[in-house]
């Protein structure tokens, strides 16, 4: 998605006179009452608080500015394409995976919470009952390039390296997006850090992040987390349910 | 009488065996300060890579053998002969070992927790039919507390002579809900249903995928197994959350689940039970 549409900032200046704003393709409104700011997230005819602030004494003298800025989900997120990707031996895949955007409220310059744009169903990645970690699962299909608009995602490009001798069908991958970070390009489109998996000669699995291709490129959002030295090898095989075929 | 006093006094500060007292005591107590610093620095060396009890352990060993050899050498130090203490402490070790018997087997056997580590500080354990959080592991006894707040001592001797479930040992946990429904129910939109409830569900994981099995034809109806794992921090919130939304869709789908019942046959299927009402 373009990043111009997708910072969005306003300063409050009066009280219990709500402000009505869109922002990533959803309703919000804003009101300061009783020396609270509350901001609410419209769906239909529900209204979800997303956060109800006390502000300090002064705010409403100097104004109360409130921005919403894109941010990439906490947890890393498991993609179950609909049809697996199938890798020959000694080749390189690569391909766009739009990675739904959060957005991160912040009051006065000072982050406050997440947005949570999209609800993902939860799941866990890693060996059962042992090392892994908590993430999100994402029903997306791959894309071949990046040239589609899209109203609330980040491309991630993926590359997949079949450096051995046998190839395999990924029927899931996992995408690390806590330790990625979010950029604008020229273009205005908003991307990550790229994500290379590496099959060696030994069948031992390797995962890099790596900074887009792109040039004149803008950080727009840091990682959310840095990753342990042993976090990617910790949960054994970032290519699940892989069928090595001869 | 005040030169009495300081005859006194002169006395004591010219006995021959002042000095060896005194340079006793210095040892005495210089030793202990400096086997608190020592073991302190320990503590602080073994850091978080040791678990609390491992360290607690590690530093009073360190201490109470350190003040036991300070004694030995200021005893000996004091001319005492050391063939009569260690004579004495095989004896009173004896009726002490006798005496004691329960407790030191408690000790070893917290030792032994300590190395094994079947649970750790702030899991939650079963043993023998007590649930509670393990608020703290000591030297005789680890200590619970259980969901109603009330406090349980367990001497370590219990702890390794019975099974001890750990309920927090992993970060998942299966949940397993089982049912039953009517025979004249459709399995199959039964299994649809229950997992569809499953996949909506906020606190059920996608991953390890919900286990669902027909379990066995019950005497009432068939009886169901829908396995769905979750993060084990969420227990209260799925169980809570899954119950009710079974509850409300299987009535909206119409799905019965049987009251216990027994069909009564007269011998012959098709023919009415014949009731006789008689009149008074």
């Amino acid at each position: 998605m373009k990043a111009e549409a997708a910072l969005f900032k306003e300063i409050i200046t009066e009280e219990n006179t709500p402000l009505r704003f869109t922002a990533y393709e959803k309703k919000f409104s804003a009101a300061i009452h009783e020396g609270r700011l509350q901001i609410f997230l419209h769906s239909g005819r529900k209204e979800e608080l997303q956060t109800d602030i006390i502000l300090p004494g002064k705010a409403l003298s100097s104004g109360t500015e409130i921005a919403l800025s894109p941010s990439l989900p906490d947890k890393p997120l498991s993609l179950d394409p609909a049809r697996s990707i199938y890798v020959l031996a000694g080749t390189t895949v690569s391909f766009f995976i739009p990675v739904p955007l959060w957005a991160t409220l912040t009051v006065n310059g000072l982050p406050v919470k997440d947005i949570v744009l999209k609800e993902f169903s939860k799941t866990w990645i890693g060996e059962v009952g042992q090392n892994g970690d908590l993430g999100y699962t994402l029903h997306q299909e791959p894309m071949k390039d990046d040239n589609t608009l899209l109203p609330d995602a980040a491309y991630m490009e993926v590359i997949i390296e079949n450096r051995s001798r046998l190839s395999f069908d990924v029927k899931r991958l996992i995408l690390y997006v806590p330790f990625t970070s979010l950029y604008k390009n020229e273009a205005g489109y908003l991307f990550t850090d790229r994500q290379k998996f590496t099959v060696s000669p030994s069948n031992k699995q390797d995962i890099k992040l790596m900074k887009p291709a792109s040039s004149g490129i803008e950080t727009v959002a840091r990682p959310r987390r840095k990753a342990s030295k042993d976090y990617f090898t910790r949960f054994a095989t970032f290519l699940k349910k892989v069928t090595v075929m001869s | 009488m005040f030169s009495g006093f300081t005859d006194f006094i002169r006395s004591i500060l010219t006995h021959p065996a002042l000095p060896v007292i005194l340079r006793s005591l210095a040892v005495l107590f210089g030793g202990i300060l400096f086997l608190k610093v020592i073991t302190h620095f320990i503590g602080k060396r073994m850091g978080k890579k040791y678990s609390p009890q491992v360290q607690m352990l590690t530093r009073k060993g360190i201490f109470y053998a350190g003040v036991i050899l300070l004694l030995f050498y200021v005893l000996q130090q004091a001319g005492v002969k050391m063939s009569a203490i260690f004579g004495a402490a095989g004896i009173a070790g004896i009726a002490i070992g006798f005496a004691a018997q329960t407790s030191i087997s408690n000790i070893i056997s917290g030792i032994f927790l300590v190395s094994e580590k079947p649970f750790a500080i702030g899991d939650i354990i079963i043993v023998e039919g007590q649930l509670g959080i393990v608020e703290s592991m000591d030297l005789l006894s680890i200590k619970l507390k259980t969901f109603d707040n009330l406090f349980i001592r367990i001497p370590n001797t219990t702890i390794i002579n019975t099974n001890v479930t750990n309920i927090t040992r992993y970060p998942l946990r299966r949940m397993n809900f089982e049912l039953s429904v009517a025979y004249k129910e459709d399995l199959s939109r039964v299994k649809d249903v229950l997992l569809d409830i499953a996949a909506k569900n906020p606190y059920c994981l996608d991953d390890p995928a919900p286990y669902f099995l027909i379990k066995d034809f019950g005497t009432s109806g068939v009886a169901l197994l829908l396995g769905l794992w979750f993060e084990k921090n969420d227990y209260t919130d799925l169980k809570n959350s899954i119950m009710t939304e079974i509850l409300a869709r299987f009535k909206k789908e119409s799905i019965e689940i049987p009251f216990p019942h027994i069909s009564v046959y007269t011998g012959e299927s098709t023919k009415p039970f014949p009731v006789d009402i008689q009149k008074k």
